[in-house]
C-alpha cells in the first residue's frame, strides 16, 4: 500500500450529479474519488431516466405493431412478454452503469463503493458495504482496514451528490407490494389488471403511458386542476385529450386521504381537492408518483452545521454549503430534479473548485421531457408565469398535424407553442407536445442560452420535411403578428 | 390590394421619428423609389422613399408629429379603393405598436415559402432607401474589429440597436466574452428589462402621437414643467451617460500663446478679401487634424479586444443648436485646405441648426473639437465621443500676465486646450505629446498652411 493521499475532490454519490463532477474533476488534473453505496450512475440510470425509457420504447414498438395494418403491414401474433421487457430494460441499465466505471477507470477516478458520511471539512467516513463491492485495486489510496467497517477519506473538496428518493403523502404508507414507487413500477413481477397513479408529474404519467400500453387499466389522480402541472396550460390540455383517446382516466382537482391494503389489492378514499363527499376507487396496485426528497440523511450534515430546509441541502451561488470545502448538487439541493441538471451543478463545482471562472447554471434555460406518448418537452416559462411576471408577451402556436413529415409517419398531431418577449424579441419560453419534441427542445434551448431572438429563429432555414418545420411555423405565427424588434 | 405603410428604420438607432414634411399629398400616385416625406431621426432629416407603387390613399400623420417606429403614416393602394377598414386598423394599432418586425435591411420574403398567412393583416415596413453609404460603420452595427469580430447575441444587437447602445464599447460577459443581453442593459443604464414597455405606453386607441412642446404635468403644474425629451435630447442623455460611465477619462490641460494664432487669421482675412472669413475655430480644427498625423496613436478608437488605429483624420465639430448639439464631420481635415474647412464648418453649422444634416455628414469622425471660447469660457472638459480616443476642449483667448525667463511680465494672448483621452486607449505620456505638438502648431500657425 502506498502512502495515504488527501484527494483534491471526493465526490458522494456517482448519479449524473456525481459522476459527472468527478470526471471533470479529474480532467481538470485533480486527483478525485466517487463514494457510491449502489450501483454507479445513480437513480437516473438504474432506476429512472434510462429503465423508463428503454420500458416505453416496448410499449411503442407494441402500439405500431397494432397499428402496422394502417401503414400497409401485415402482423400477426402479437403477443406482449412484460418480463421480457422489464428483463431488457434492466440489461440496459446495467450495461450503462459499466460505461460509468469503465469512464472511472479512463479518468483514473478512484471508485469507493460503500456509505459515505461527513466527518467535516476534509473528512469522509466510508461504511463498505457487501462483500466484494469494495474496490481491491493495489494500494488503494484511502486510509483504511479492507474490506468491513469504517475507513476515512480525505478530500480537499466535497462535492455531495446524493441525490433523491420517492416520497409519499400522509395516510399513505409504501409497501413495495402492492403501494409503490417508480423503483418497484420499473420491476413487477407481472403486469397488473389496473392501476391508480397518484401524482400526475412526469414520473406519473409516463407509468401511466407504458401501463396503458400493455392494457393495464389506470387511472390517474392529481391534485392540481391539470396533468402535468408544470407544463403550460394548453400543452396539458392536450396531453388530456390524447390520454382521453387511450382510455386512461384522469381525475384532476382530486386528493386521496387514505389506501387501504387488503387481499393483494388498494383501495383508495379519493376527495375534491377543495373537500367534499369522498369516493373510493380500487385497484391492483397504487404507485405513488407525487415527487421526491432529497437523500439528506445519515450523511452527519447537522453535526457541521450544514443547514438543510424541506428535505434539501442549502447552498450559495457556488453550490457550496455553510461549511467551506463542502459543496452539494443535483436532486439534493432541490428543484428541478433532473439529470441534465444535476450533470451541469457537477461540471460548474469541479470547474470552480479547479480555480476556473465557469459560467453560472444557466438556470432559465432548463429543458424539461417527459416521454409519455405523445411527449412533452418545455424550456423556458409558460404563458401563465411570463404574464404573472408581468413580461409583455408574443405567443405562436403551431400544431404538428398539416406537416407532410407527421401526416407520412402517421404520428399524434400535436402543438408547438412558442412565447416571445414583446418588446427585445427575446425568447420567453417554449412548449411542446407531440412527435419528437423530446429532441427538438434541445434548439430553442439553445436559443435561449444564446439569446437567439425571433427575427434570427425566423430566419433560420429548417429542412423539410421534419418535424421541426412546426417550431418555425409557431415562431412566425408569433412574430407575424407584431413583435417589435 | 391596399396596405398601410408604417415609418421604416431610417437610421440605425431611430426609435421615432418627426415627420418634418410630406412630400407626396393623398391622391398622388408613387414609382418605387419616390420621395414620399422627410422624416427627423434623433439625429439627422432622413428621406423616407417608398419601395412600392401606388397611390396615396391617405396620409395618417401630420407634418410636424411625432411616429413611433413602424407605427402607421400612410395607407397604399389603388384608386377608389375602400380603406375604412385599414384606417380603423391603422388607428387601432395606433402609434407605438409596430406590427412587423423593421429591421435595417428588410430581407425579401420569398414567394415559395409556405409562410402562413399571419391572423391579421401586418404593418408593412416600408422599405428605406439606403442613405448615400456611410463611409464609417454605423454607431451599433457590429463591425470586424481590428483584432476579430464582435461578438453579440442576436438579441443584444437588436437590444443595442433599440437603446442606442453602442456595442463597440459593451464588455461581453458571456461564453468566449460574448456579449449578451445584460452587458447591453447594464450600459444602457438604469434600463431594465420592463424599461421599454414602460416608455412606449400602449396606445388604446386612434393615432396617438406624442405631444411636442411643453407638457405640464397634472395636479402639479405650479411646481414645474415637465418638457418631453426630444429625440436628440435622448440620444444625448443616452450617448453622453454611457460615454462618461464607461470610458475612463482623464484630463490635460495647457496653455497657449494664441498671439501667432490672431496675427496669421488677421492676416488670411485679409487676403481672403470679402470672400469668407476664417474663425478661430477652423485653425484649430486643422491644427488638430495635423497634430494627429504628427502623433497617429491619438487617432484611435478602443474596441474591446483591440485598438482601431485609424488612417483618416475626420474631425468632428461641436455644433450648439436649439435644444441639443451635434456634431458634424470633416472628413479628411488634414488634407484640405483651411479655406476649405472654414467653407465646409459654416456649411455643416448653417444645416445643423436647421436639422438639415444627412446621416453620413455626422457620422465617422475619429476625433472631436469642442470650442466654448465664444461663450466666455476659461477652461473645460468634454466628454468624449465614442468612439473616438480624445477630444480637445477650447477655452476663450484672453490678456493674461506672462512671466518669461528673463523675469519680465508681459500681457499676452492666452488660450487654454484641454484634452480629455479614453485612457484605455491614450496614456497620459501620449496625450501630452499630443497637445505638445498643437501648441507647436497653433503657435507657429504657419505651419498649418503647409
Amino acid at each position: 500500500m502506498t502512502a495515504p493521499q488527501t484527494y483534491d475532490v471526493c465526490v458522494i454519490g456517482s448519479g449524473p450529479g456525481g459522476y459527472v463532477a468527478a470526471i471533470r474533476a479529474a480532467q481538470l488534473g485533480l486527483s478525485t474519488a466517487c463514494i457510491e453505496r449502489e450501483s454507479l450512475g445513480g437513480v437516473c440510470l438504474n432506476w429512472g431516466c434510462i429503465p423508463t425509457k428503454a420500458l416505453l420504447r416496448s410499449a411503442e414498438i407494441l402500439e405500431l405493431c397494432h397499428r402496422a395494418g394502417e401503414f400497409g403491414v401485415g402482423v400477426t401474433g402479437i403477443t406482449a412478454d412484460f418480463s421480457a421487457m422489464v428483463e431488457r430494460s434492466r440489461g440496459i441499465s446495467r450495461k450503462i452503469s459499466k460505461g460509468v466505471a469503465y469512464l472511472f477507470r479512463k479518468n483514473k477516478v478512484d471508485h469507493i463503493q460503500g456509505t459515505a458520511r461527513l466527518l467535516g471539512a476534509g473528512r469522509i467516513a466510508v461504511t463498505t458495504g457487501a462483500p466484494g463491492s469494495s474496490p481491491k485495486a493495489p494500494g488503494h489510496p484511502w486510509r483504511g482496514t479492507g474490506d468491513a467497517g469504517e475507513q476515512t477519506v480525505a478530500a480537499k473538496n466535497i462535492i455531495v451528490a446524493t441525490g433523491a428518493r420517492a416520497r409519499s403523502l400522509p395516510g399513505i404508507e409504501l409497501d413495495g407490494d402492492v403501494v409503490i414507487a417508480y423503483r418497484e413500477a420499473l420491476t413487477l413481477p407481472a403486469l397488473p389488471g389496473s392501476m391508480i397513479i397518484l401524482g400526475a408529474g412526469a414520473i406519473g404519467v409516463e407509468f401511466a403511458s407504458f401501463y396503458r400500453s400493455l392494457g393495464t387499466e389506470v387511472t390517474i389522480v392529481e391534485y392540481m386542476p391539470t396533468l402535468v402541472p408544470n407544463e403550460d396550460a394548453d400543452i396539458a390540455a392536450e396531453l388530456a385529450r390524447a390520454f382521453k383517446k387511450r382510455g386512461i382516466k384522469a381525475l384532476t382537482k382530486k386528493k386521496v386521504t387514505r389506501a387501504k391494503v387488503a387481499g393483494g389489492r388498494v383501495t383508495v378514499d379519493i376527495e375534491p381537492a377543495a373537500g367534499g363527499p369522498s369516493e373510493t376507487l380500487s385497484a391492483d396496485k397504487l404507485l405513488v408518483a407525487v415527487g421526491v426528497t432529497g437523500n439528506i440523511e445519515d450523511l452527519g450534515l447537522e453535526a457541521l452545521g450544514i443547514g438543510t430546509s424541506r428535505g434539501t441541502i442549502e447552498v450559495d451561488q457556488s453550490l457550496q454549503t455553510a461549511v467551506r470545502g463542502i459543496y452539494a448538487i443535483g436532486d439534493v439541493i432541490g428543484a428541478p430534479a433532473l439529470a441534465h441538471v444535476a450533470s451541469a451543478e457537477g461540471v460548474f463545482v469541479a470547474e470552480h473548485i479547479a480555480g476556473h471562472s465557469p459560467h453560472p447554471v444557466p438556470y432559465d434555460a432548463v429543458p424539461a421531457c417527459t416521454y409519455c406518448h405523445p411527449e412533452i418537452a418545455s424550456v423556458g416559462l409558460t404563458e401563465e408565469k411570463a404574464r404573472a411576471q408581468g413580461i409583455a408577451i408574443k405567443v405562436g402556436k403551431f400544431p404538428f398535424g398539416p406537416l407532410g413529415k407527421t401526416m407520412a409517419a402517421g404520428e399524434y398531431p400535436g402543438l408547438v407553442k412558442f412565447i416571445w418577449d414583446e418588446n427585445s424579441g427575446a425568447l420567453v419560453g417554449a412548449h411542446m407536445i407531440g412527435p419528437a419534441v423530446t429532441d427538438l427542445i434541445a434548439s430553442p434551448t439553445l436559443a435561449k442560452t444564446t439569446e437567439v431572438n425571433a427575427e434570427s429563429f425566423i430566419h433560420t432555414i429548417f429542412a423539410h420535411p421534419t418535424f421541426a418545420e412546426a417550431m418555425k411555423e409557431a415562431a412566425e405565427d408569433a412574430t407575424g403578428m407584431a413583435i417589435h424588434i | 390590394m391596399a396596405q398601410i405603410i408604417g415609418l421604416p428604420k431610417l437610421s440605425p438607432t431611430m426609435e421615432e421619428g418627426v415627420l418634418v414634411k410630406w412630400a407626396k399629398k393623398e391622391g398622388d400616385s408613387v414609382e418605387p423609389g419616390d420621395l414620399v416625406a422627410e422624416v427627423e431621426t434623433d439625429k439627422a432629416n432622413m428621406d423616407f422613399n417608398l419601395e412600392d407603387e401606388g397611390t396615396l390613399l391617405k396620409l395618417l400623420v401630420a407634418e410636424g408629429d411625432t411616429v413611433k417606429l413602424g407605427a402607421p403614416v400612410a395607407i397604399l393602394g389603388e384608386t377608389g379603393e375602400d380603406i375604412a377598414a385599414l384606417i380603423a386598423e391603422a388607428q387601432a394599432q395606433g402609434n407605438g405598436q409596430p406590427a412587423a418586425a423593421p429591421s435595417p435591411a428588410p430581407a425579401p420574403t420569398p414567394a415559395k415559402a409556405p409562410t402562413p398567412t399571419p391572423a391579421k393583416a401586418a404593418v408593412k415596413p416600408a422599405v428605406a432607401k439606403a442613405p448615400a453609404p456611410a463611409p464609417a460603420p454605423a454607431p451599433a452595427a457590429p463591425t470586424p474589429s481590428a483584432g476579430g469580430r464582435l461578438l453579440a447575441s442576436p438579441l443584444a444587437k437588436t437590444l443595442a440597436l433599440e437603446l442606442g447602445v453602442d456595442l463597440r464599447a459593451v464588455q461581453g460577459s458571456g461564453p468566449g466574452g460574448r456579449i449578451v443581453e445584460r452587458d447591453v442593459r447594464a450600459l444602457a443604464g438604469a434600463k431594465g428589462a420592463p424599461e421599454p414597455a414602460a416608455v412606449e405606453a400602449p396606445a388604446a386607441n386612434a393615432l396617438a402621437v406624442v405631444a411636442r412642446g411643453p407638457v405640464a404635468v397634472p395636479g402639479k403644474s405650479d411646481e414645474y414643467v415637465d418638457r418631453p425629451l426630444s429625440t436628440m435630447r435622448k440620444r444625448i442623455a443616452e450617448r453622453l451617460t454611457a460615454a462618461k460611465r464607461d470610458i475612463p477619462h482623464f484630463y490635460l490641460t495647457a496653455s497657449c500663446d494664441a498671439g501667432p494664432l490672431l496675427a496669421f487669421r488677421a492676416r488670411l482675412n485679409q487676403l481672403l478679401g470679402g470672400s469668407g472669413k476664417v474663425s478661430v475655430n477652423d485653425l484649430i480644427i486643422k491644427g488638430c487634424a495635423l497634430a494627429l498625423r504628427r502623433v497617429p496613436e491619438v487617432n484611435a478608437a478602443f474596441m474591446g479586444d483591440a485598438i482601431r488605429y485609424f488612417t483618416h483624420v475626420h474631425m468632428g465639430v461641436a455644433v450648439a443648436i436649439e435644444d441639443g448639439l451635434v456634431t458634424p464631420v470633416v472628413r479628411d481635415a488634414d488634407l484640405k485646405g483651411i479655406g476649405v474647412i472654414s467653407a465646409e464648418v459654416k456649411d455643416l453649422a448653417d444645416r445643423a441648426k436647421h436639422r438639415g444634416l444627412k446621416m453620413h455628414e455626422i457620422q465617422g469622425s475619429t476625433f472631436t473639437v469642442s470650442n466654448l471660447g465664444m461663450f466666455g469660457i476659461d477652461v473645460f472638459q468634454a466628454i468624449i465621443n465614442p468612439p473616438e480616443g480624445a477630444v480637445l476642449a477650447v477655452g476663450r483667448i484672453r490678456k493674461q500676465p506672462v512671466v518669461a525667463a528673463n523675469g519680465t511680465i508681459t500681457a499676452s494672448d492666452r488660450m487654454s486646450l484641454t484634452l480629455s483621452c479614453d485612457h484605455r486607449t491614450v496614456d497620459g505620456a501620449l496625450g501630452a505629446r499630443y497637445l505638445d505638438e498643437l501648441t507647436d502648431l497653433l503657435e507657429h500657425p504657419e505651419s498649418l498652411a503647409l
